[in-house]
């Protein structure tokens, strides 16, 4: 059983149902993140996990015991905003304390804890600031700091660094993750960051329409999308429109090509599919190569290249269809003209098939398991 | 190119001369005609003769008890009102203000004669009682105390920071007096000083339910005398004006707060 569960949640405001029979369970001291785009229910949910907004219908549980009916301020759980929501009348020091003293812990030990807290944020000359002496980053900090001083049975955190320009961003979710870590305390994490979700989560998420599309790692995710939305939503993807030919060997068509798939096309003979395939499994064929049964080989023409860094993504162009190639960045790289031919190679294994509409991803997903 | 800039500015400057004397010209005179209460010198004689009139401080005394228990009352009744309205019922917040329109809408005179005639008899004989005045006092600076606590709390962030201290565990007592409060003080503070001003100066309530208010006292020495009632003009500036820097000065050095200052106006 789960740490914090979910029940068969839904929340509607007025006829506007925003959390749909959402079920969720989160162990102990596991950092899980809600990742979606905009309006899809992450905030209402954590929301209601928090205990600020009352579920519609359905059940939610910490550590075993039903809190729908327990008012935010008997729940335990820490929470985090994404505008820090600091007390602007009170210095750091007892923005930290705040909880403590609330809870009506003696003066001398919350003037511990607070330095406990100062030091795993690295703000203990900044004690006796007020919120508005300090950077967005800082005060994030001490928000988090604040939240967790009271040793909470859960901490919640709703987009906390959107707020913050991208350096900081990236150094301040490893820090979180890296107090999570250390306090071994189970966390829910909001964000419309792909990335930030990926590096920072144990699993995540991936809502939509106020339901979860689908939860794993963050390898799982990546590797083994269940919907074409999360495939397009997690990192950039080749997503093609195709028809199966032959079922029996997974045989799909696109336009006047044939690729070789590694999926189980049962029933879904001459049906409408999508294809789905990583810019990364892609890469140059090499004519001495030999051509197997468990490759794909296509030849078009470059159409742009982007340079990305310690990345070069080419554009390429296949009869109508474009599709992606990222490949490593090293200086003695020839980069090739638009108009250049070129002959890329993939493996069958690298190419997901998808359901072409999302009402049929039910009945491919118990062929996506076997995989 | 430097000829328009100075000659902008000089512009400037006349502007601000201008709007100087529109202010200072009157007050200039109206303290000097208060010196001449002698003939022939200045001297400070209509000053004494205000402070010495026993009436000045009776009727002084009584309107700033009854501005306390406006305030009070005001405050204990507006503020939770304006809170709770900020946080739960944001939709009934334009009928909130419309309602704090009132006052000026409907005159005085209605207002007293309708406490008059609702409160004159059995049951309710509280005619007689200055809760009626008071109560009065306090529908009549409705709209500066909810105007002034209103300015206050969408100046913080009052739901997220109500939401930070539930989570924190906090329950309304400590909400209210140990997050929302002290961050209302500049807002508190103007509330309070806009509700004494209102109601020092307050006339035709004071009349009309008979009370020997500072109000009346005033108008009843601008009738009969010359000198006296410019010294006192230029004494209840002179309040105003000690008000005003009360705020600023207890408002300044509070983190994160703007003074609210004219916020009405
Ligand atoms: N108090 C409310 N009253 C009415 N509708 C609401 C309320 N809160 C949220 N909604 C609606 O519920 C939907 C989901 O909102 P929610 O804030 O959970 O989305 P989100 O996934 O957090 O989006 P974002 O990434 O933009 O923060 C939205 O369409 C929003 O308009
Ligand atoms: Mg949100």
């Amino acid at each position: 059983m789960g740490f914090i569960e979910l029940h068969g949640v839904s929340k509607s405001f007025g006829k506007n149902t925003v959390v749909r029979n959402l079920f969720l369970s989160v162990e102990k001291g596991e950092f899980v993140s809600f990742l979606g785009g905009s309006g899809c229910g992450k905030t209402t949910t954590l929301r209601m996990i928090a205990g600020f907004e009352i579920p519609s219908s359905g059940k939610i549980l910490v550590d075993g015991k039903d809190v729908s009916n327990v008012p935010p301020a008997k729940r335990n759980l820490g929470m985090v905003f994404q505008n820090y929501a600091l007390f602007p009348n009170m210095t750091v020091r007892k923005n930290i304390g705040f909880g403590l003293k609330i809870a009506g812990v003696s003066a001398h030990e919350i003037e511990k804890r607070v330095d406990e807290m100062l030091a795993l944020i690295h703000m203990e000359e900044f004690a006796n600031r007020y919120p508005h002496q300090l950077s967005g980053g800082q005060q994030q900090r001490v928000a988090l700091a604040r939240a967790i001083a009271v040793r909470p049975k859960a901490l919640l955190l709703d987009e906390p660094l959107s707020a913050l320009d991208a350096k900081i961003r990236v150094r301040l979710r490893d820090d979180i993750r890296a107090i999570q870590q250390k306090l071994g305390i189970t966390t829910i994490y909001v964000t419309h960051d792909q990335e930030e979700a990926m590096s920072i989560s144990d699993r995540i998420a991936v809502m939509r329409n106020g339901k979860i599309e689908q939860i794993g790692t963050p390898f799982e995710i990546y590797n083994r999308p269940a919907t074409s939305y999360v495939a397009s939503f997690i990192g950039t993807l080749n997503l093609l429109e195709a028809t199966v030919v032959d079922a029996n060997n997974g045989i799909v068509s696109i336009g006047s090509m044939k690729l070789k798939t590694a999926s189980s096309l049962d029933r879904m003979q001459d049906k409408p599919v999508k294809l789905t395939v990583r810019p990364e499994a892609l890469s140059f064929a090499n004519p001495a190569d030999p051509v197997t049964a468990d490759t794909n080989v296509l030849s078009g023409t470059i159409e742009t290249i982007k340079f990305l860094g310690s990345t070069v993504r080419y554009v390429m162009k296949f009869g109508d269809t474009f599709m992606y190639m990222d490949r490593f960045n090293n200086p003695q790289l020839e980069l090739p003209k638009k108009g250049d031919p070129v002959s890329v190679i993939f493996s069958k294994e690298a190419c997901r098939i998808l359901p072409a509409d999302e009402e049929s991803a039910n009945s491919l997903k118990g062929t996506e398991e076997e995989l | 190119m430097s000829n328009g800039k100075t000659g902008r500015k000089a512009l400037s400057w006349v502007w601000l001369v201008l709007g100087l004397a529109y202010f200072f010209i009157p007050l200039i005179s109206t303290f000097l005609f208060s010196l001449k209460g002698k003939k022939g010198v200045l001297s400070f004689v209509a000053y004494q003769h205000v402070f010495a009139d026993p009436n000045f401080l009776k009727t002084f005394t009584f309107s700033l008890q009854m501005s306390i228990y406006t305030i009070l009352v005001g405050l204990i009744l507006i503020v939770p009102t304006a809170i709770w309205i900020n946080l739960k019922l944001p939709k009934v917040k334009p009928l909130i203000e419309l309602f704090s329109l009132m006052p000026f809408v409907i005159p005085p005179v209605v207002l007293a004669f309708g406490l008059i005639k609702s409160y004159a008899r059995p049951p309710l004989a509280l005619v007689s009682s200055p809760a009626l005045l008071v109560a009065g006092y306090v529908v009549i600076s409705f709209p500066y105390i909810y105007r002034s606590i209103d300015t206050g709390l969408t100046s913080i962030d009052l739901k997220v920071l109500t939401e930070a201290a539930q989570s924190l565990g906090a329950g309304w007592g400590s909400i209210l007096f140990r997050v929302i409060l002290p961050n209302l003080r500049t807002a508190l503070l103007s509330a309070i000083f806009l509700t004494f001003a209102t109601v020092i100066g307050e006339l035709t309530l004071a009349v009309l339910l008979a009370w020997p208010a500072f109000g009346p006292y005033m108008a009843h020495v601008g009738r009969d005398l010359a000198y006296e009632p410019a010294a006192l003009a230029i004494l209840s500036f002179m309040m105003t004006w000690g008000s005003i820097s009360i705020i600023q000065i207890l408002s300044r050095g509070i983190p994160g707060s703007r003074s609210n200052v004219g916020g009405l106006h």
